[in-house]
């Protein structure tokens, strides 16, 4: 099992979605995150896919998308091929002005706080802030782009 | 470019598909379409259930190999057709399924017969759509014969909003189509074709194995041709039956759970397995680990999917079955003689010498299937219900023409073999059409009797009636330690009374020589003719291959 990282080119149409959700829902792939987004091309989207699997799921999974009539491209990549980012926003009780320079963090609002940035980073942030510090937190899922 | 209503465009657009026949039940959000028909050319054909007109279409589309098409209303309607049209799914026929939906404002609000089709359908069509104006109508039929008649083909389902039906707009007919994202053709590469042929003539005991998508391809004479070179068998799955006559002399029928004795024998006895548009399904190679040991698998498909889904160690050629077929016979033609004689040539013939038609045990059910195929020309047409009656029909029916041989194999959906005979006999009127049905799976669609009757279109059933839900009593008997649980059917209803009842004739016969005169009847008869059979309850369908075991453990 390794991390990967599917970017899956898709018509921007309603139901694509759906039908790429279902591959994980009938195979019972467990997925770590997923992210739709525009990349300017008109009426087409990425969808980024982040999850483990062994080399023949990955081949499986990527056939399986291959199939939908609404997925133009299939690139499978393992993650230290891409640089990853991941969006969270965090409501927590007054962050030291250290912990905000260190972690990047901008205070949208009082009390709220908008970290764009390597996920294992966001991990750390977590730890050291603590569950009694952090009143509620939105994790926004990977975003991801191939290195080179 | 002209201004209509999207019904009156949408009997258009399908005029415009070559369409001839619709096969269908009117409800409330498909009558603007209904409206339509009436100044159309298409003949409608009324089912009595949804389902069995999702049937009739894929029957049509399996004899012709022309795209089916069915209609049902929104909500019920189409929930009914749901089970057809997952049918046709499974083994990859063309159908287009057009169902009516409640008008677009009230989509969403749980209004009057109103479901959730797309998403309903979306896990077993191959594309669903669902035009939101009338202007899109044309283009949307364009797309979906298109999706659904290219590549490994398919269902497609159209759903159309009742006020869709009845706006008025301007419209055009394209005459051509492109979608972006799917490219249905696929050239196999070369480099693949050379590997596999590389494998084939390493083997020592190589084996065709034919399945549905050789049918569709109509690439029996490239697999005959191959077959001749090297002299060796050629097996079929279910679905490859007819693909290859199947009294050639290196055909040996099909292999799986109720495959013939030699075709099981000498799939595991061979080192290598050529599938010709065969997805290598659960019901062929039973335990599949089993299956792949020791062998080299060459997978030849049009669709990537396929390969290693099932069977994992293999050498594939992926693309259109006919280019790949030409190409590998021309790469073994450079590289080695034709074989005349071998080793593995003697141990085929001498099997099949031994096993070929042998019946096991002291069932009556195969020499009724037998006498079929004696009474029937290589052209007519056999359809199936699911259960025994089918495993007979699959062990002892000879197909010997590509689309003779109509069966439900993916999803095995009983109730499928009537209303498949209907369509199929409207795709091909002069041929007999034979549905080979059980009495348990006659029941779930047997009120098509109506249909056959009022729309002049005779059809042949033989119930092998043993009074039991066959399969399900042999699998207890088998497996389940002889306990027997709600199995049993009863002597209810009287066939012959309840055919005429619809207005179609019925008789139950009294043995083979019985049933001979009474089949000979049905051929001449210009209505639907139902003869019952009576069968012993305790008979089994052997080979049988129960679930979980190998090839090679065949009770008999």
């Amino acid at each position: 099992m390794s991390r990967r990282v599917f970017f899956v080119r898709v018509a921007d149409r309603p139901g694509v979605l759906y039908k790429i959700t279902s591959i994980f829902r009938r195979r019972n792939f467990n997925i770590e995150s997923v992210a739709v987004g525009s990349t300017g091309a008109p009426d087409e989207s990425t969808i980024i896919i982040t999850l483990d699997l062994n080399d023949e799921e990955a081949d499986t999974f990527a056939r399986m998308l291959r199939r939908i009539i609404d997925v133009y491209s299939v690139e499978e990549h393992p993650d230290n091929g891409c640089v990853i980012a991941e969006p969270a926003i965090i409501r927590a009780d007054a962050i030291s002005d250290e912990l905000k320079a260190k972690y990047s963090l901008n205070e949208l609002m009082p009390g709220y706080y908008a970290y764009m940035g390597d996920p294992s980073k966001l991990e750390n942030l977590i730890k050291e802030l603590g569950d009694n510090r952090i009143k509620n937190i939105i994790r926004g899922g990977l975003t991801a782009m191939v290195m080179g | 470019m002209e201004k209509t209503t999207g019904a009156r465009a949408l009997v258009k657009a399908l005029e415009m598909e070559g369409v001839g026949v619709i096969f269908g039940i009117p409800g409330g959000a498909t009558l603007p379409f209904y409206d339509a028909l009436k100044d159309g050319n298409i003949r409608h054909i009324l089912a009595r259930h949804e389902q069995s007109a999702a049937h009739m279409a894929d029957g049509y589309a399996r004899a012709s190999g022309k795209v089916g098409v069915c209609t049902a209303t929104s909500g019920p309607g189409a929930t009914n057709l749901l089970t057809g049209i997952a049918t046709a799914y499974m083994d990859s026929s063309p159908v287009v399924a057009i169902t009516g939906q409640v008008a677009k404002a009230f989509i969403g609000k749980d209004a009057f017969q109103e479901i959730d089709t797309v998403g309903v359908f979306t896990p077993v069509v191959k594309y669903a759509f669902q035009p939101l104006s009338a202007a899109e109508i044309p283009p949307t039929i364009k797309k979906a014969f298109y999706i659904a008649s290219t590549g490994r083909q398919g269902p497609v389902l159209v759903d159309v909003p009742k006020d869709v039906q009845t706006e008025k707009a301007d419209v055009e007919y394209p005459t051509s189509v492109t979608i972006k994202g799917y490219e249905p053709y696929v050239r196999p590469d070369p480099a693949a074709i050379k590997e596999a042929a590389k494998q084939i003539i390493q083997a020592q005991r190589p084996i065709m194995l034919v399945g549905g998508g050789a049918v569709k391809a109509g690439v029996g004479p490239l697999v005959l041709e191959l077959a001749e070179m090297l002299m060796m068998p050629i097996a079929s799955t279910l679905m490859g039956k007819g693909a290859v006559p199947e009294d050639h002399f290196l055909s040996v029928g099909p292999i799986g759970m109720h495959g013939t004795y030699h075709a099981n024998k000498l799939v595991t006895e061979s080192d290598l397995v050529i599938g010709v548009g065969v997805r290598f399904s659960d019901r062929t190679t039973m335990d599949v680990g089993e299956f792949e040991k020791e062998k080299v698998i060459v997978h030849l498909d049009i669709d990537p999917t396929e390969i290693k889904k099932n069977v994992k160690n293999v050498v594939p050629v992926i693309g259109d079955l006919s280019e790949s077929m030409k190409g590998i016979i021309n790469e073994i033609k450079e590289m080695m003689p034709f074989v005349k004689d071998s080793p593995w040539w003697r141990r085929l013939k001498e099997l099949k010498e031994q096993y070929d038609g042998k019946v096991f045990g002291d069932a009556f059910s195969p020499y009724i299937v037998k006498k079929i195929r004696e009474l029937l020309g290589p052209e007519d047409i056999v359809t199936t219900e699911v259960g025994q009656a089918q495993a007979w029909a699959e062990i002892f029916y000879k197909a010997l023409r590509p689309r003779t041989f109509i069966t439900s194999g993916g999803l095995g959906t009983m109730g499928f073999g009537f209303p498949a005979a209907i369509g199929a006999k409207v795709a091909r009127f002069s041929a007999n059409v034979v549905d080979i049905a059980g009495d348990g799976s006659f029941l779930m669609t047997s009120n098509s009797l109506a249909t056959s009757v009022k729309e002049g279109i005779p059809v042949i059933v033989v119930i092998l009636n043993n009074s039991v839900l066959g399969m399900i009593a042999q699998w207890q008997r088998l497996v389940y330690n002889n306990r027997l649980v709600a199995a049993w059917l009863g002597e209810s209803p009287s066939f012959p009374d309840l055919a005429k009842a619809y207005g179609a004739e019925g008789v139950r016969v009294n043995g083979l020589e019985d049933f001979e005169r009474a089949f000979k009847e049905a051929l001449k008869s210009e209505v639907t003719y139902v003869i019952d059979v009576p069968i012993s309850p305790d008979e089994n369908v052997f080979p049988f291959v129960p679930a979980g075991k190998g090839l090679r453990e065949m009770m008999t």
